[in-house]
């Protein structure tokens, strides 16, 4: 033993060597997907699951390009907003928030960045207890500590009900179309974004127990306000 | 900055997810299916290690390189023990409450490993490793990925990964030393 520290470093490169030596034979004696396609086949119930998956991912996305900008694209619109965001920072709404949020206004919409103090948050599936008449889940995902749930009557509306826990999140909601108020949800303060116009969505957004919730759908406010107050653990 | 409420982010990703299914479904069956023996369940197996794929897809880069290969039959693996564990009911103690020091540093045999018919048996040590403890010591040497990581990857605590990084290292050792590792027992999640 020369010195346990560069004992163990060598070790690791042989290790590492070995691992990866073993990984290629592991993987050569797999037979390619060409061959493997020929043998196997999937059933139409495994093909079914699979193309929901698929959708429901492009769904995902395509609901989260109306709320969600990257961190880069506002930081540029933060340098032509900075000043006025100063002024917005001294208002009172921002201040009573600021211990867990910090919400920036810019021309178009507000951007939301939720903090945690708490990194272990404990994973919960929350449910709606209230829903309105007619409508029933028709998509879930989950994963990462970040859930959506769609809910859909048979005119096709939809109510859609995300959480996730609050470590780092970055929500942007549209404020051209809505009017703005904080609102008291069960203890908690949360941020009405109520649509003014029609055939546009209200958003209510609030954050509790480590958790950060958003409901959007296109009902009035009093609606939303009674989904949210009744949230329950699953 | 990680923002949550976006999983898969751009069409890239998208794209990403449906070519990683293409290029790799029939291996994933194939490596399931070689593990938990049933077609249905292997199914089931290739579905789940599909949704944990998507978790992580940000850490994939090059779809049709050998690591990503490597990195998807680790998971598609572990869904399958998983799965057998599952269906089996085992009880496992978790590794959280155990007591265990990491700090027993045992000098490492590196003049038995040097030659060449060291090292064979070296690789013959990481075959006969359970598939838990060569898993992370898989992703962590092979693929560089942190505790944290890896914790996601294979749904285990940080500790835990942590405590199989150890044991999986020290059992070779042991091995190498030509002593049989004797706490190789207790299941862990």
């Amino acid at each position: 033993m020369i010195n346990p520290e560069i004992d163990n470093q060598i070790f690791d490169s042989i290790l590492t060597e070995a691992l990866k030596n073993r990984s290629k034979i592991y993987l050569s004696n797999i037979p390619s997907e060409d061959e493997l396609s020929k043998e196997l086949e999937f059933s139409d119930g495994f093909k079914d699951k699979m193309n929901k998956l698929m959708e429901s991912y492009k769904r995902m996305a395509a609901r989260k390009k109306v709320f969600i900008y990257t961190k880069k694209f506002v930081a540029c619109i933060l340098i032509v907003a900075g000043l006025g965001f100063g002024v917005l920072m001294l208002s009172q709404p921002v201040r009573a928030a600021i211990q867990n949020v910090i919400i920036q206004w810019f021309d178009k919409y507000t951007q939301f960045d939720f903090k945690s103090d708490s990194t272990e948050v404990e994973f919960k599936e929350y449910t709606l207890g209230y829903l309105p008449e007619g409508f029933v889940e028709t998509d879930y995902f989950s994963a990462d500590g970040y859930t959506s749930v769609e809910y859909r009557d048979l005119k096709g509306n939809d109510i859609i009900f995300d959480y996730a826990i609050s470590e780092n999140i970055t929500i942007a909601l549209d404020n051209e179309h809505s009017t703005y108020s904080v609102i008291s949800l069960n203890g908690s303060e949360a941020h009405l974004f109520e649509s003014n116009e029609e055939g546009s969505r209200s958003h209510l957004l609030w954050e509790d127990n480590g958790y950060t919730f958003k409901i959007t759908a296109l009902l009035n406010a009093e609606e939303i306000i009674k989904i949210a107050e009744n949230i329950k653990i699953k | 900055m990680l923002i949550y409420l976006s999983l898969i982010d751009t069409k890239e990703e998208k794209d990403k997810f449906v070519e990683i299914y293409n290029l790799y479904k029939y291996t994933m069956l194939y490596v399931a299916k070689s593990i938990v023996k049933d077609h249905s369940m292997a199914e089931d197996v290739v579905h789940d290690s599909f949704l944990k794929i998507i978790e992580i897809i940000d850490k994939i880069n090059d779809i049709s390189c050998s690591k990503t290969k490597s990195l998807i039959v680790t998971i598609v693996r572990n869904k399958s023990i998983d799965y057998i564990r599952k269906i089996k009911k085992e009880s496992n103690i978790a590794l959280d409450e155990v007591e265990f020091s990491l700090q027993d540093d045992e000098p490492i045999p590196l003049d038995k490993l040097i030659n060449e018919e060291g090292y064979n048996k070296l690789l013959e040590y990481i075959d006969e490793l359970d598939e838990k403890y060569r898993s992370v010591i898989e992703l962590k040497y092979i693929h560089g990925y942190s505790e944290k990581e890896i914790s996601k990857i294979l749904d285990i605590t940080e500790k835990n990964a942590n405590i199989r990084i150890y044991r999986a290292r020290k059992m070779l050792v042991n091995k190498i030393e030509g002593e049989e590792a004797c706490y190789d027992k207790s299941g862990d999640r």
